[in-house]
Order: C-alpha cells, then sequence, then structure tokens
C-alpha cells in the first residue's frame, strides 16, 4: 500500500515544487509596481473602448421608431399641389394624362385614396399581404382600362379582393392562395413544396402578418431563401454538380429563419457577431468588437515574455537564481507558464472587462440573447458568450506565437530590448509582409507563420491574402512555431555559460 | 573526516585557451578553506562550475556524496554561495528575496528564514526593499541567502567585498562558527591575504588555473617565517652605537641617517644577542628610545612569491 502510493506521492511533490517556482515569478512579476500601472491600463483601454464604440456605432443602423405611419404617408402623397406636376385636370373634374408617368402616378392616387379611405396602417395583414396593392390596381383599370371588357373583368377582380379585404381573413386569403399555388406548380414538387412553406407555416403556426414585425420578416427570410434554393436542388435532383458552397449558405439563411420562427426567437445577435455588420442593437456586438483589443494584450506579454528570462541577467540576480537546487529547464519552463498563463489571465481579465461594460453601456440590451448558428442546413442556438470568447482566443494563439518568439530570443540573447523589439515588429509587420509576397503572386506564403498567426480569420474564412487556408494546416505552422520557439529557449537557457 | 566538496581533475576551456588545468581538489566539513589567487587566476570560474553556473570540459565534482553531473539537485541541495556580486530583486524586501530561495529549496521554513535574518544581522532592515541596502547589506543578505537550507558546502566567492571593518569582523566570526560549531564546509576565496590568514583553517594557491599549493594556514606562516630578523634601534648617537658593535659583522648593520640603526640578526642569534646589544647601548651612555622588530615577511609575501615562482603574477 505504501509502496504502490510512493510513485505517486513523488509525482505530486514535484508538480509542487514546479507550482512554487511558478510562485516565485508571478511574484516577481506582480509586486512590479510597472505591472500594476499595465493592469490599470488595460482596463482604462478596455473600458474607453466599449464607451466608444458604443456611443460611435449604435442607432446607426435603422431606427424603427421614427417611421412615419401609412396614413400620414397617403395625406402626403394626395397633396393636390404634388400631382399639379404630372397631371392636368379637366373642367369636369377627371384628368388628362399627358404621358406614361401621368398613368403610374394617377395608379399611386387610387391606391393612397384607398389607404386613406380604409384607414389602413403599415401593421395591418392586408397591406402586408399585397391584397391592397392588386385591389388598387384591379379599381385603377376598372375606371381607367382602355377597353370595355377590360374594365369589366378588372372589376370583378376588383369585387373579388374586395371581398376578402372586408372579409379580414387572412388564413382565408393565405388558403386561396395555396390553391393557385398548388395549381401552377402541380407537375413540380419542389417548386411547389418551396413557394407552399410561407403560407402553410404561416398558417399552421398562426403567425398573422403584419402582428409581430420580426416574425414577419424572419417569414420572409425563410421563405427567399427557400425559393432561391429551388433551382439547386433542381439540379442536385438531376444529378448535376451544383455550387455547394452557395447552396449550403442558403440552407443555413433558411434554417437559422425556421429555427427563430420555431423557438420564438426574436433577437438573433449573430449579424452583429459576424464582424461584418457596421451597427447593432445589442451589448453583443460591442463586446465582440472588443477582441480586437487582444492586441494589445499581445504587446504586454511580448513586454514580459520578453523580459522575464533577459530581466535576471540584467538584474544579475540569474546567479543566485542558478545556485539553487533546481534544474534549470524547471525554471525555464515555470517562467513560460507564467508568461502564457499571465497573458491568458489579461485575456480572461479583458473579457470580463468589456463583457461587463458593453452591457452597462448598452444598457443591458440583449444580455440574454442567443445567436442563431447553422452548420450544414441545421441550425442550433449558441451562446454569444463563448462565441467572443472563442474570437478571443483565436485572436490570442497569435500572441502566444510571439511571446514564445521574444522567451527564445530573451534566453539566447540576454537582451530584452532585442527580444521585445523583434517580436514586436513581427506582431506588426508579419502582415504586410504576407500583403506584399501575396500581390507579388508567391504562393509559398501561405506556409509562413505570419499568413497562418490570424487564426480567427483563417477559421472565419475572412481577409487575409490566402483566404482559402486550411484551418487544420494553420493550426499545425501555429504550434510548429510555438515548439521551435521554445526549443530554442531550451536550448539556449540550458547551456548557457553564466 | 569527511570530504563534503571534491574537485577531481578538472579541465576548463573558453574557446581555445585552457583556464583551469587540472584541479584537484578536497574541502571538508568543518573547516574554513582558503582559495587564493591574483585576479584571473580562476578562482571565480572553478567556484562557477562547482555551483553548476558553467560547464565543465573534464573532471568530476562531488558535493556531499552527490555527482553533481548525475544527481544534480541532489548535489545542489548540499551546497550555498555567493558568487560575484550580492545582486538580488531591487523591488522585493529583504524578507520577500529570501522567501524566493526558501521555495526554491527544501525544508527551510518561516522560522528558519528568521533565525538566518537574525544571524546576518539583518533584524531591522529585512523588511524594507533591497533596492535600499548598502552593498555591505547585500552582502550580509548573500550570506543569509547561501546559509538558508543548512548546506554541507558554503561557497563564498570574495565575500568581505563591501565591508566595513566590523563587518568583515562579523563575517568572519560567522563562517568560523558555522565551520567549526555547526560542522560546515566554508570555501572562501580572495586575493586578500591577510583577511586569509585571520580567517582559514587551510589555503589553496591557484595560479593561471593550476592549483601551485594546498597546505594547512599554520604551515603557511611558518613557511612565512623569516631566517633572518630586522630591528630598528631608535638611539641618541648612532655613529657611536655602530662603533660599539664589534661582534656583529658589519654587512649587517645599516645606518639610516635619521637616527635609527637597522640591525640584522639570523635565526640562530636569538633573544641573548638581543640582550647583549641592548646592554653594551646602555653602558656607553647612549641613550635607547626604542626597538622594533621590523616584520619583512608575511602571508602577503610568500603567497607573492609562490605566485611569483609560479610565472603567475597580474594578469591583466
Amino acid at each position: 500500500m505504501y509502496l504502490s502510493s510512493l510513485p505517486i506521492r513523488l509525482e505530486v511533490v514535484r508538480l509542487l515544487k514546479m507550482l512554487k517556482l511558478v510562485q516565485n515569478e508571478y511574484i516577481k512579476l506582480l509586486k512590479k509596481k510597472s505591472s500594476w500601472v499595465i493592469l490599470i491600463l488595460v482596463a482604462v483601454i478596455a473600458i474607453g473602448f466599449c464607451a466608444l464604440f458604443t456611443w460611435s456605432m449604435s442607432n446607426t443602423y435603422y431606427d424603427d421608431v421614427s417611421r412615419a405611419s401609412l396614413q400620414d404617408e397617403a395625406n402626403y402623397y394626395l397633396n393636390e399641389e404634388y400631382y399639379k406636376q404630372y397631371l392636368e385636370k379637366n373642367a369636369d373634374g377627371t384628368y388628362v394624362y399627358t404621358d406614361e408617368n401621368a398613368k403610374s402616378t394617377r395608379q399611386q392616387m387610387v391606391f393612397y385614396q384607398f389607404i386613406y379611405d380604409n384607414k389602413l396602417e403599415y401593421t395591418d395583414w392586408r397591406y402586408s399581404a399585397d391584397i391592397v396593392t392588386n385591389l388598387c390596381y384591379a379599381k385603377y383599370l376598372s375606371v381607367d382600362g382602355e377597353t370595355a371588357e377590360e374594365r369589366a373583368e378588372a372589376l370583378s377582380e376588383y369585387n373579388t379582393l374586395k371581398a376578402v379585404f372586408d372579409a379580414d381573413d387572412w388564413k382565408a386569403y393565405y388558403n386561396e392562395h395555396m390553391a393557385q399555388i398548388r395549381d401552377t406548380y402541380k407537375d413540380d414538387e419542389i417548386s411547389l413544396e418551396a413557394n407552399l412553406w410561407f403560407y402553410d407555416y404561416s398558417i399552421k403556426n398562426n403567425i398573422k402578418p403584419g402582428e409581430i414585425t420580426w416574425k414577419d420578416t424572419v417569414l420572409q427570410t425563410a421563405s427567399v431563401a427557400k425559393i432561391s434554393l429551388i433551382p439547386y436542388l433542381n439540379k442536385e435532383a438531376a444529378g448535376e454538380v451544383v455550387d455547394s458552397n452557395s447552396m449550403e449558405e442558403l440552407l443555413n439563411t433558411a434554417a437559422i429563419a425556421v429555427y427563430r420562427l420555431d423557438h420564438n426567437i426574436e433577437i438573433d445577435v449573430s449579424s452583429e457577431m459576424d464582424g461584418n455588420s457596421y451597427g447593432f442593437d445589442t451589448m453583443w456586438g460591442v463586446f465582440n468588437q472588443s477582441k480586437s483589443l487582444v492586441t494589445v494584450i499581445g504587446v504586454l506579454i511580448i513586454v514580459v515574455a520578453g523580459s522575464i528570462v533577459a530581466g535576471e541577467f540584467a538584474q544579475g540576480t540569474i546567479k543566485f537564481l542558478l545556485i539553487n537546487p533546481v534544474k534549470r529547464w524547471k525554471i525555464l519552463v515555470s517562467k513560460y507558464i507564467t508568461a502564457v498563463s499571465y497573458g491568458l489571465a489579461l485575456m480572461l481579465m479583458l473579457y470580463a472587462i468589456c463583457g461587463i461594460f458593453s452591457m452597462i453601456f448598452t444598457g443591458f440590451n440583449g444580455v440574454g440573447a442567443k445567436m442563431i448558428i447553422a452548420e450544414n442546413g441545421i441550425a442550433r442556438a449558441a451562446s454569444p458568450l463563448f462565441a467572443v470568447m472563442k474570437q478571443y482566443l483565436l485572436g490570442g494563439i497569435n500572441i502566444i506565437v510571439m511571446a514564445t518568439m521574444a522567451f527564445a530570443l530573451s534566453s539566447i540573447a540576454r537582451s530584452s530590448a532585442l527580444a521585445i523589439g523583434i517580436s514586436m515588429l513581427s506582431l506588426l509587420s508579419g502582415s504586410i509582409i504576407i500583403t506584399v509576397l501575396g500581390a507579388l503572386g508567391f504562393d509559398w506564403a501561405r506556409y509562413l507563420i505570419f499568413a497562418n498567426l490570424n487564426l480567427a480569420n483563417v477559421y472565419n474564412g475572412t481577409g487575409g491574402m490566402f483566404p482559402n487556408q486550411s484551418f487544420p494546416l494553420a493550426v499545425f505552422i501555429v504550434v510548429m512555431h510555438i515548439i521551435i520557439f521554445f526549443m530554442i529557449a531550451w536550448d539556449g537557457f540550458t547551456r548557457k555559460e553564466v | 573526516m569527511n570530504a563534503v566538496l571534491k574537485i577531481e581533475h578538472l579541465n576548463k576551456f573558453f574557446g581555445s585557451r585552457q583556464i583551469l588545468k587540472d584541479i584537484s581538489l578536497e574541502m571538508f566539513s568543518g573547516e574554513v578553506y582558503g582559495f587564493l589567487g591574483p585576479n584571473g587566476a580562476g578562482k571565480t570560474t572553478t567556484i562557477k562550475i562547482a555551483v553548476g553556473m558553467l560547464s565543465l570540459d573534464e573532471g568530476n565534482i562531488n558535493i556531499g556524496g552527490f555527482d553533481m553531473h548525475k544527481n544534480f539537485e541532489a548535489a545542489m541541495a548540499n551546497i550555498g554561495g555567493i558568487v560575484e556580486n550580492p545582486e538580488f530583486y531591487k523591488y522585493l524586501s529583504g524578507l520577500d528575496n529570501l522567501r524566493q530561495y526558501a521555495r526554491m529549496r527544501t525544508g527551510v521554513t518561516e522560522a528558519r528564514i528568521r533565525e538566518v535574518v537574525h544571524l546576518v544581522g539583518l533584524d531591522k532592515r529585512i523588511n524594507d526593499k533591497v533596492g535600499k541596502y548598502s552593498l555591505g547589506m547585500r552582502q550580509r543578505l548573500g550570506v543569509a541567502q547561501a546559509i538558508l537550507h543548512h548546506p554541507k558546502v558554503l561557497i563564498l566567492d570574495e565575500p568581505t567585498n563591501g565591508l566595513d571593518p566590523a563587518g568583515i569582523k562579523e563575517l568572519r566570526d560567522i563562517l568560523k562558527n558555522l565551520a567549526h560549531e555547526e560542522d560546515v564546509g566554508v570555501l572562501v576565496s580572495s586575493h586578500l591575504m591577510s583577511e586569509m590568514e585571520l580567517m582559514c583553517d587551510r589555503v589553496g594557491v591557484i595560479v593561471n588555473g593550476v592549483l601551485i599549493d594546498e597546505k594547512p594556514i599554520a604551515e603557511l606562516i611558518s613557511a612565512a617565517a623569516p631566517d633572518k630578523f630586522d630591528y630598528v634601534y631608535w638611539v641618541s648617537e648612532p655613529e657611536a652605537m655602530i662603533e660599539k658593535l664589534d661582534f656583529i659583522t658589519k654587512e649587517n648593520i645599516v645606518n639610516n641617517g635619521n637616527g635609527t640603526v637597522d640591525i640584522i640578526l639570523s635565526k640562530d642569534d636569538g633573544l641573548a644577542t638581543l640582550s647583549k646589544i641592548n646592554k653594551l647601548i646602555i653602558d656607553n651612555g647612549i641613550e635607547l628610545y626604542t626597538v622594533t622588530p621590523k616584520q619583512n615577511k608575511k602571508l602577503e609575501d610568500v603567497f607573492i612569491e609562490l605566485t611569483n615562482t609560479a610565472g603567475g603574477g597580474q594578469i591583466a
């Protein structure tokens, strides 16, 4: 019993010893006044960023509140003065059409008069479901149609639609539409299904048009995506090659929209999170953008990693460090662990500060919101909290590589200035080098470390000179560099003559 | 006696230049071993190899029974020391600096730290930042650091640097006490002979990377004892005195011209001759003010002699 536990106990003792070395490094790091100044600086930058970003980007997207009512719109267009420039009025009150423009102006008048008479608003389903448009066109033709037959036909059409309008029964209206669609696409299964979906779903889930704005929009999005998919599905059914990327994109769009309707999710923050949108409604847009501050942490970590070994030489304390009964590689590893974990801790701190302050500055908007993402046409809800964290970590890889480089340089050259300088230069100029090489058409440049450092871009498939980088390859190149830099540090430090 | 530090056939090259040539030495527990040599002789290089800061090209080092190469951590657990200047983390207090080293060694309690601080006399200033310490205080902190973990071997490279006379005496007492009472083997390097004379039990002399001599301090001092003694007589009438001294050969009498006369006596002459001279002066009515023996040969000279014969001297 005692014997069997001995090796484990030895391992525990070793681990504790290692932890004590790391503890030493942390004490040295955190007892420096400059470390605290830096920490406070990071906090100030984070809070300032959230405030500025909220202030500069909010409310630039769209403004629902200030939209005029449909009645106001009708009032505006029914103004006599407005029409004078297009129409001439006869003595009996009828209009003279001078040209084609005048015709459409007349149609508009009929349309707005109808809205005015029926006190319609945007939210009325009959307006959004296009009955009014069709009805008004029929009414216009019934008066202004060129032939008697045309006028008669238009009048009958008008009466039919007016009956629907007066009945105010959207389900009946949708059912009628569906009957028409069934008739039109009776031989085309794929088109039939895609075109029917909108009405079918609305009726089954009792989504009255015009009642809940976001549902209308999402329904529309899903329907458009489904109808756009028809040619792809036809091609696929015929065994032809299809553009799988754009097809998947449409499938995903449809899946996300359906998922939101199924789960009654009003706010989907994924559009704010993709980094391409210019504005936002919730805290997540601000929070997600704060990932760009990870570079600030990178600069700090390069300074820490570049001076954690060289600093001992500069202070002359290296001799008192190495006279201890601890193998050199353990000291080196503890320093590396300290530098990297400190970087992660700073990143976590940045994450927490930006999370809290983007929440405060945006007035707690969308705190509990989900982001809906889809892969291979299957949608699921994800926590934006983790999504932001993922972006942070992907950005953090870049920093770890540069920190390891600074660490290696500082342990072979004993000069923190050199180590910090070169690493900082690499961090800031790497992308320029790749841009130049890429522009010159050197495809091999995609295997250089700088082309793979921005793992977030590689992962998201956005940006950079080589947009189609493979993510596993990028990870491989990055990990190899970390290992090589660390081995250089190891070799330099363990063999160094002090 | 068991050897706590054993260096065997140590060779070290810097490039093609051989810095250490076949150095072998043994240090026993309970002794203060003086490592003597002029600047650049290889003292610090030897010490750095012994504490693992430099690699060795050939040879073996054994500390407290553990081979340095095969069992680095166990060997190093038995050694403590100061190499070159005592530099510490300036922004940490003396106590926090010691805690750093305590964490890297085994069995150092907070009580032990306090004990060591008291021993080196830093109690009052131990909570101050090291940046405010004088060189002497840093040297004391260095000693505290070195003995923190009860090492069997203590290696100090020029430990009296920057200490005032009182501090030097204190350090001497601490080291002697550690060696003689606590059975620690203490190796002290220096180029100051007078210091070694007061501190060491045994010395090894290194010149140009070669250990040229190794013997107990008593032997070295007796070797330093001259075969001729020089006495300075201050008298009222030097010329008259010289005239009367007929039993001493003229070559051994030097008139300094300032009222003093040097008389050189051989080892065999003894005290009888001295008293004979004194009696002669008094009897001749010459006034005798003082007689002082001139110590013309000390450990210093032995050392310079040794290093010169080995072709050493000062190396630029």
